[in-house]
């Protein structure tokens, strides 16, 4: 009974600590906002993560990747990993930015030209 | 009028003694005169001496490293390499021929059997592999010291790149353009934004160097290259990389097509221009 009664706080504890699965699933309930793909079982910070990258793959196509977006990308995944959520999305949502403006940039560029003379 | 008549020498030059196509000769009066005209105090090969053209303390400080290089060992070490032969006994000069003034001149130019821009760094560098011997690094090092060796034998030779009149090097040309004049990086500057609106300003510390002339005197010997292991000496493609990351870009492979594209675009703004030796740079 001592020890049934031992095991099951344990559990709970885990359950509700910060590495416990009901305690992750409370967490990412916060991170989720608009762009949160519903039918896509990734969790939110893997989300920000996957979108920076197919961002940035596409930056990497047209020629015009920025110097620091996949070093971003690099340390929001060991954030994630790390659990530090927010984190890793905050810096995920930049490096996708990052690796949109510089798909702009492409766009423009091909009418760069002299404007000086 | 004086500054209107040396840009179209230079023009002149490609188009009697090349076949490059009208635009490229009008591209090259227009750059060559943009920047005669804004600094009307300077002739035509003075821009070979990059950002101490602009600043008299700066050039003085340049005169003096100038005296006693302090690259004159690499430039000698290059002589010797190029004169060493390879393990099958040829050397470079089964390359590039024994006339080492006119083997910079020949470069970048327009290599119609691969389809593509053929740098003096990418001609080496065939050569090596043609005679059997091991590639070399294309930033730094052996490959630098040997450049180097052919820009200081190359001195007073005049600028002459030609881009003919074939769809594909036309291509390759109009991509280097676009590359030097397109935006890029997270701080959105373009080549040009620097080395054409802002030549003669500061950007911190460094003054920044007109592109009319870069390529006269590359490689170069950069002290900031000399800190920690560094010897100092570094390629051209090893500063479009450095100029790239300053801008927040990601850099590209240096020999690739885009460095290639814009070497061969930015030296035939320089035509009729001489190639003054291998320099120093802060």
């Amino acid at each position: 009974m001592k020890k049934t009664l031992l095991s099951l706080v344990i559990s709970v504890l885990v359950a509700f600590s910060s590495t416990g699965v009901i305690a992750t699933e409370m967490r990412d309930a916060e991170m989720r906002d608009a762009n949160f793909d519903w039918n896509n079982s990734m969790s939110p910070a893997g989300q920000a993560i996957e979108a920076a990258k197919a961002e940035n793959k596409k930056a990497k196509k047209v020629s015009f990747e920025w110097r620091d977006t996949s070093k971003m990308i690099k340390k929001a995944t060991k954030l994630a990993k790390a659990g530090k959520i927010k984190e890793a999305i905050k810096l995920a949502k930049k490096a996708k930015r990052q690796a949109m403006n510089a798909q702009h940039q492409a766009m423009v560029a091909k009418n760069a030209g002299p404007h000086l003379f | 009028m004086k500054s209107v008549v040396k840009s179209l020498i230079g023009a002149g030059l490609m188009l009697s003694v090349g076949t490059s196509t009208a635009d490229v000769a009008e591209d090259i009066s227009r750059f060559q005169s943009y920047f005669l005209k804004t600094y009307p105090h300077l002739s035509l090969q003075d821009f070979q001496d990059g950002p101490y053209t602009f600043d008299a303390d700066k050039r003085q400080q340049f005169q003096a490293v100038m005296e006693f290089p302090p690259f004159e060992d690499f430039v000698e070490r290059g002589g010797k390499l190029w004169s060493k032969p390879f393990k099958n006994g040829k050397t470079f000069a089964s390359c590039f021929g024994n006339d080492t003034a006119k083997v910079r001149p020949n470069f970048p130019r327009w290599d119609a059997q691969k389809s593509k821009v053929i740098t003096l760094e990418a001609a080496i560098q065939n050569c090596l592999k043609s005679n059997g011997e091991a590639k070399w690094g294309w930033k730094k090092g052996k490959m630098a010291y040997v450049s180097a060796y052919l820009t200081t034998q190359a001195d007073g030779q005049i600028i002459n790149v030609v881009v003919p009149n074939n769809p594909k090097a036309q291509a390759a040309y109009e991509e280097g353009k676009k590359f030097f004049y397109a935006k890029r990086g997270q701080l959105n500057m373009a080549c040009a934004n620097c080395h054409i609106d802002n030549a003669s300003k500061r950007a911190r510390g460094n003054v920044l160097s007109a592109a009319l002339g870069q390529t006269t005197h590359f490689p170069v010997w950069r002290g900031k290259w000399a800190k920690a292991k560094g010897d100092g000496f570094g390629t051209l493609h090893r500063r479009f990389g450095g100029c790239n990351k300053q801008v927040r870009a990601k850099p590209f492979k240096s020999q690739g097509r885009e460095y290639s594209n814009l070497e061969y675009f930015l030296t035939a703004m320089s035509n009729g221009m001489t190639y003054n030796g291998t320099a120093y740079r802060e």
